[in-house]
């Protein structure tokens, strides 16, 4: 075998000097060292040597080889084709691979075909030809060369399907590259334009913007120019597309780093969240109706339970008072009588007070029912909350055929309430003043409720903070008013003038002011009618703006 | 409790109330006019604790916790009781009062009343109970007295009542009018009778 490789180039140094000797013992090292395969051949494809990296990469041995036809090692249909490759050129001269260097295909001994890179080179000495061929399996080359293609590939169906606007930017923040969906959003004029005057361009001012989306968050404005390469997360801004629609665009930005780590360019992404925000409207609304419903059914439900507690609180405070009256009457009875002593008279006169003490209680008890289990305490603007309450009674005042006015404190005034409650506050006011003004039955009445909430100074020895601000809301309306005698009574629990009345409202009303430290009274009207006002002292607001503070 | 000595056949107010000082209150009242009176905080204490046998009359709430004034009522019909009830009612409890009258109460009062139209309703009450036991041992008397009648004088005796003539009788039995004549005069006077008119009222009440 090795005997073969090494009497071919023998042939050649018959002829050479002794460091021509030397020399051929160091080409021969050379070969049997390099890397690449060298397999020399003559010129009809005779192999004459095959070197040791030739061994590997085919899995052939040298004695295998050596006198074997080139053909051996390459795959149909090359083999085949081969001889006439050669023949073709000893004839033209004309160098199809010689001194040119090719990817082709080769074929190992276990008939596996790979990608090799081929450069042939030729020697004639005398008048013999040889061929030198220099082999390098690129296999593994190819292999990543595939896997980068598929990457490529992959990552543009990728991009192409992603929903989010990409852009990728050099480091003067020009546009470099742009998915479908930011082509199709900006146009495909963006491509090399600096990505401010795309982002400026588009951006929709503020001021043009419908009121209800200029509530969105970070609505800053970016200057690009100054700094090239600045990130921005979670930027939304409403931007113009291409078809004239208004879009809101959630911007974040990542720097792209070169080896060396600094950055060469950044990617900026861009979510179109318009469908969320319009979801996020509807489900506002959605919401906001639920809490209509749910604050109706709250009024509805506190109705029913009233009712019911009415009649549960009726058969307890009718104990008490059952027993005072049979006691007093007894007591009047045994008074009349010669032999009654004394004692007796003394001792159910103080029967009679427990009793009374004990109706007391039962009141007291209710009341603190009244005042709820639990409170949820927000701080609100009052103006907004009552509102809200004008929304509740729409309808109520359309059917009634009242004018319902209202002159709100020109600023939100924040109080620190229970909403719910302070609203059954206000919506019993109004029902008591609609309810006033269908009774009236004088001529010429106007019909018509005023809603008034006014800040006020309070000036009050006995309170701790001397001046602490409150806000009076008011409701005032135009029927008969309130009985001078009965004035007192009006906020005493079952005090009712009406068939149907059952004489909770006020009383309820004044335990909620009450435990939200606020007063409730009455005042009669100098229009004539009658006038509710209640107090809420002013809510410390610290974290906002619109406030001030005390 | 002020419980007033019990005379058995003096008429006595049973008060059935769960709250003592209603109950405290209503003995005082009836104290105050000399009347006899008896306090039970349940239902089922004054079924433990009261005799058929004494006249008077029930005052009963009829909203309390366990047995209500409605069940007592019921349990007493099932015994024959015929004590009158008069139920004290809370302010919305007519449709149950009115219940409870056409189960027989005689009267119902709401709450708080007026002393004297409880004890006006009470004496009414009271007096219905001691004619309705007077009725009652009447009866009794007449069942008795017809007990100690032979067959043939009870034969003969109801054919009066029916309105028979003695010879319509002696030929209906085939007996002669004579011993018709006898059975006739031995049987009113077992029964105590003055008169035709007498006997007759004496069966038509016991019926
Ligand atoms: N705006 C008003 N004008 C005149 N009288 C009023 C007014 N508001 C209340 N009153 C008087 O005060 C009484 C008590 O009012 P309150 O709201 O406590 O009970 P109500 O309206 O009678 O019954 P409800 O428990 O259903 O509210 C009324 O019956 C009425 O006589
Ligand atoms: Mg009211």
């Amino acid at each position: 075998m090795t005997g073969d490789s090494v009497s071919k180039p023998s042939h050649h140094s018959n002829k050479m000097s002794k460091t021509k000797n030397s020399s051929k013992a160091q080409l021969d090292a050379l070969i049997d060292a390099a890397v690449d395969a060298i397999i020399i051949a003559d010129d009809k494809g005779c192999i004459e040597l095959f070197s040791r990296s030739a061994e590997k990469i085919f899995g052939y041995t040298q004695g295998e080889l050596i006198g074997k036809n080139l053909s051996s090692i390459m795959p149909p249909p090359y083999r085949e084709a081969h001889n006439s490759y050669m023949n073709n050129y000893s004839e033209t001269r004309q160098p199809k691979i010689i001194g040119i260097g090719r990817l082709v295909t080769a074929q190992r001994k276990d008939g596996s075909v790979f990608p090799i890179e081929l450069s042939v080179g030729e020697t004639i000495e005398s008048d013999k030809v040889q061929y030198i061929g220099i082999i390098r399996d690129v296999s593994e080359r190819v292999a990543i060369e595939r896997e980068k293609e598929r990457l490529l590939k992959k990552n543009q169906a990728i991009l192409a399907s992603i929903s989010d606007l990409i852009l990728e930017l050099d480091s003067n923040n020009n546009i470099t590259w742009a998915n479908q969906k930011a082509l199709v959003f900006f146009g495909s004029s963006l491509l090399n334009s600096p990505f401010s005057t795309i982002f400026n361009n588009t951006l929709i001012p503020d001021t043009s913007l419908a009121e209800k989306k200029k509530t969105h968050k970070n609505a800053t404005s970016i200057n690009f120019n100054d700094t090239p390469l600045t990130t921005f997360e979670n930027i939304d801004q409403w931007h113009l597309n291409q078809s004239g629609q208004e879009c809101l665009l959630d911007w974040h930005c990542q720097k792209i780093k070169s080896e060396q780590g600094n950055p060469s360019g950044m990617i900026a992404v861009a979510r179109d969240k318009t469908a969320d925000y319009k979801a996020h409207l509807n489900l506002q609304k959605a919401e906001s109706e639920a809490r209509e419903h749910r604050d109706k059914l709250a009024h509805v439900t506190r109705l029913s339970t009233l009712g019911e507690m009415a009649a549960g609180i009726a058969h307890e405070v009718n104990q008490p008072l059952t027993a005072i009256s049979t006691y007093a009457q007894a007591c009047h009875r045994l008074l009349r009588l010669s032999n009654t002593k004394t004692e007796v008279v003394i001792e159910t006169l103080q029967k009679i007070s427990h009793q009374a003490q004990r109706a007391g209680d039962i009141i007291h008890r209710m009341r603190k029912f009244v005042k709820y289990k639990s409170s949820m305490l927000e701080k609100v603007d009052v103006n907004e909350l009552i509102s809200e309450v004008l929304r509740l009674t729409d309808s109520d005042i359309d059917r009634n055929n009242i004018e319902l006015k209202h002159t709100f404190f020109e600023n939100a005034v924040f109080v620190s309430v229970d909403p719910v409650q302070i609203q059954q506050v206000v919506l019993n006011l109004i029902r008591n003043g609609i309810e006033s003004i269908n009774a009236n039955t004088e001529p010429h009445n106007t019909r018509t409720i005023n809603l008034q909430t006014s800040n006020i100074q309070t000036i009050d020895l006995q309170r701790k903070h001397l001046g602490a601000r409150e806000i009076e809301v008011s409701v005032s309306d135009s029927g008969g008013g309130v009985n001078k005698e009965t004035i007192g009574e009006l906020f005493n629990p079952f005090f009712t003038t009406k068939s149907t009345g059952l004489g909770m409202g006020l009383s309820i009303c004044q335990s909620i002011i009450t435990a939200h430290h606020g007063e409730i009274k009455y005042s009669p009207n100098p229009k004539g009618g009658a006038i509710f006002s209640f107090t809420l002292p002013i809510a410390l607001e610290l974290d906002n703006g619109g406030v001030e503070n005390e | 409790m002020v419980a007033l000595k019990m005379n058995e056949s003096e008429p006595t107010i049973f008060i059935v109330d769960d709250d003592e000082a209603v109950r405290d209150s209503l003995m005082l009242l009836f104290q105050s006019v000399g009347m006899n009176a008896r306090a039970f905080e349940s239902g089922e204490a004054f079924l433990d604790q009261f005799s058929m046998d004494t006249p008077g009359c029930l005052v009963l709430d009829i909203r309390m916790p366990g047995m209500s004034g409605l069940e007592l009522q019921n349990k007493l019909n099932a015994m024959h009781c015929i004590l009158p009830i008069i139920f004290i009612t809370g302010h919305g409890d007519i449709p149950m009062a009115v219940k409870a009258v056409q189960s027989g109460a005689i009267d119902f009062i709401q709450k708080p009343f007026r002393d004297q139209d409880l004890l006006d309703r009470i004496n009414d009450a009271i007096r219905l109970d001691i004619t309705h036991r007077q009725e009652l041992t009447q009866t009794q008397q007449i069942k008795d007295k017809l007990a100690t009648l032979t067959k043939r004088e009870y034969e003969i005796i109801m054919l009066v009542v029916d309105g028979c003539a003695n010879k319509v009788i002696a030929s209906d039995l085939n007996l002669s009018q004579r011993t018709v004549e006898l059975h006739r005069s031995h049987a009113m006077q077992k029964m105590g009778a003055k008169s035709l008119a007498h006997i007759i009222r004496m069966i038509v009440n016991i019926n």
